[in-house]
């Protein structure tokens, strides 16, 4: 018998809920596609997770609230997702690979599985996950925590006030976040830009001959891990925090707190922007500690 | 009308002095409000913590009178305005956590590790301990037990709030009083 | 309960079991005492948790101005532009301002780095382009402000809070920059990087304006 809850215990935040998730589906409707077709979903909130199949066909499956109707329409080669009322839907949605896909609303969560296309996904609130994607692969939301996994192409994520991870991406990648870090490993790309404002900006890859880099935070350092002995000319720049750096860069000419200055490894043919205002700067081929 | 809730009906003397000033916040006038404001705050604060926890507390308090000055056009007063507020206040702490579930919060119970919590004082107040223990719920299992337990929401009104069944209400309660009663 | 399931056992406190499953959970109890302890349990967490909700609590720090800094009434709106040409006039204005520094907005590129074999240092002439950026720029700012708060009644609280603090904190940026670079006002990086703050919050007041657009 308890008398005075003698010793209260917690527990661990492991348990959670089975929310819609433990409702089955109460909407299931497939419809043909042909290559060429695209694929739009409308979502005002819940979740939108998207996986592929070999079959050449869209399979919209969801779990309505009680007040949101979903509404599957196809016509001219496209395929529109939308829903009807006020409330959340919960979609399970299944495409072939080869389809561009585009995401879009407002409160919602969006992971997309396998992707092998053009994505495209943009919230106001919520996560957004897509694993894959092909060509232009984009990714926008104000509150919401924006992962990339294994994109090919020309890559855009913005995030307003949350993180943006890149993981082994290769391509051209233009990065913002205005308040949340940005941190990208396993990265092959000829074109990076990268700005944050309130942010720490890591960069773990290559740096390709002749490629332009270009990383900017106001508050927050700069972490960059490249292959040993790269061919780039580095231009760095802080105002508040230091440069350190473990490739043997030689400065170019005096080097000056608050000033651009310029560093070059090998044939220099990479440019390299690094500007943090109010952090530090570092380069290294080692796994880099946190700097301030 | 959940028991809980019909608690809220306030029978103060300064009753009718506040039906005025809600009246008056209708209108546009902003010292009315504030009144309101200062005089529902104690028990909506307290409301958004049991429910959402300590973190964001302030966030939403302020989130909730916000959405108040701009719904208080809708009160139709043909029940308690506290009521009103209240309903209210619970859609936005709900909607708070609509959107941060879409972090992955609402994970898969995969069984429940336990902790000891450093340093644990002996509380003779049966409602802090508890009180104190709601923190330490999973968010789901917490926002549950909070309307269900607390403010005397059934289990259906739950369900449709949440979008979730009543099942998996009743479930998530039982497992929020678990929960709470464990201890070495 | 065949076995001891206390699953059943809120159900069966808050009445919600039929006759038979409460016959069936009650027989139980009578013999099961590690059943009966967890009942007693539930139940006295039952009979607590109505009391807390007279346990009222207090903000560390008064939440009244940020209430009344979000619920004032909306300042007159004088919009000069729609929202697209503002939005035109802001990406325009972003071509103009950072001093004479030419700025890409494609896609969110940045500028090619100058080629400039030595320091930061450039013509005298480029002062008196980054004071006239500085009012086309504010032109902008107002002009995209005003095409949001015509429309912000459509965004949550929340959204409008997140927006709102962070183009507080572009602004403190913006602030940091225009600082160091009255310190250092020749250097030619500094202006590219106010250019660059400035852009960032054009695009942010961009991209919240046609959040508070309505839907199509």
């Amino acid at each position: 018998m308890i008398s005075l809850f003698p010793l209260i215990v917690a527990a661990a935040l492991s348990a959670g809920f089975q929310g819609p998730r433990a409702q089955a589906p109460d909407f299931d409707e497939t419809v043909a596609v042909t290559r060429g077709a695209r694929l739009s979903v409308e979502n005002r909130a819940g979740e939108v997770v998207m996986r592929v199949w070999d079959r050449d066909a869209v399979r919209v499956t969801a779990r309505q609230s009680a007040r949101a109707r979903a509404h599957v329409r196809s016509a001219d080669n496209m395929v529109w997702v939308t829903g009807r009322g006020l409330g959340s839907i919960d979609y399970e949605i299944t495409v072939p690979s080869w389809l561009p896909v585009k995401v879009t609303g407002h409160f919602n969560y969006i992971q997309l599985n396998g992707m092998g296309s053009e994505v495209t996904a943009q919230n106001v609130r919520g996560d957004i996950d897509i694993r894959g994607g092909r060509g232009f692969i984009t990714a926008k939301s104000i509150e919401g925590h924006i992962r990339i996994v294994g994109a090919e192409g020309k890559v855009a994520a913005t995030a307003v006030n949350d993180d943006v991870t890149i993981e082994n991406a290769a391509g051209e990648l233009t990065i913002d976040a205005t308040n949340g870090n940005v941190t990208m490993t396993g990265i092959k790309a000829a074109a990076v830009s990268i700005g944050a404002l309130n942010g720490t900006v890591r960069y773990t890859g290559t740096l390709a001959e002749n490629g332009r880099y270009s990383f900017t935070t106001h508050n927050g350092s700069i972490i960059l891990q490249v292959q040993p002995n790269p061919n780039a000319t580095f231009y760095v720049r802080t105002y508040e925090g230091s440069f350190r750096q473990d490739l043997g860069l030689k400065p170019q000419g005096e080097t000056r707190q608050g000033r651009r200055n310029t560093y070059v490894s090998g044939n220099g043919s990479a440019q390299v922007e690094l500007e943090s205002f109010n952090g530090g700067v570092r380069v290294s081929t080692a796994p880099a500690r946190q700097e301030r | 009308m959940a028991a809980g809730v019909a608690a809220f009906v306030s029978d103060r003397p300064e009753t009718a002095r506040r039906d005025d000033d809600v009246a008056q916040a209708a209108a546009g006038d902003a010292l009315a409000f504030e009144r309101l404001y200062r005089a529902h705050l104690p028990r909506m604060h307290g409301l958004v913590r049991r429910m959402a926890g300590p973190k964001d507390c302030d966030e939403i308090t302020q989130d909730i009178f916000v959405r108040v000055w701009q719904k208080l056009g809708t009160f139709r007063g043909d029940a308690a305005f506290s009521t009103w507020l209240h309903r209210l206040a619970v859609n936005v702490i709900i909607e708070r956590f609509r959107s941060a579930a879409t972090r992955r919060l609402k994970l898969v119970d995969d069984g429940v590790v336990m902790e000891t919590l450093p340093g644990r004082a002996e509380r003779p107040d049966r409602r802090l301990q508890l009180d104190a223990a709601l923190e330490h719920l999973p968010d789901g299992a917490r926002q549950i037990f909070v309307l269900h337990d607390v403010e005397g929401y059934k289990h259906e009104e739950i369900a449709s709030l949440l979008a979730i069944s009543s099942g998996t209400s009743k479930a998530q309660l039982h497992r929020a009083r678990m929960l709470l009663r464990k201890r070495l | 309960m065949t076995t001891c399931d206390t699953d059943i056992l809120s159900s069966y406190l808050d009445g919600e079991l039929d006759d038979a499953g409460r016959a069936r959970v009650a027989f139980h109890l009578t013999g099961c005492a590690a059943c009966r302890e967890v009942a007693a349990d539930l139940t006295l967490i039952k009979e607590t948790a109505p009391a807390l909700a007279d346990l009222e609590s207090r903000p560390d720090a008064d939440l009244w101005p940020g209430i009344a800094s979000r619920t004032q009434p909306a300042r007159a709106t004088r919009i000069s532009l729609s929202w697209m040409e503002a939005i035109a006039a802001g990406l325009a204005l972003a071509v103009l301002s950072g001093g004479g520094v030419w700025i890409a907005l494609r896609g969110g590129e940045r500028a090619a780095p100058m080629a400039q074999g030595a320091g930061d240092t450039g013509p005298g002439g480029l002062i008196a382009v980054a004071d006239f950026g500085d009012a086309a720029y504010e032109s902008a700012v107002k002009d995209l402000r005003e095409a949001l708060d015509k429309g912000r009644n459509r965004l949550d609280p929340q959204t409008i809070q997140v927006l709102e603090t962070n183009l507080a904190a572009i602004d403190q940026a913006i602030a940091e920059a225009r600082a160091a670079l009255s310190a250092d006002p020749a250097n030619v990086s500094l202006n590219n990087y106010l250019a660059d703050v400035r852009r960032r919050k054009l695009a942010l007041l961009r991209t919240a304006g046609e959040l508070a657009q309505p839907e199509l």
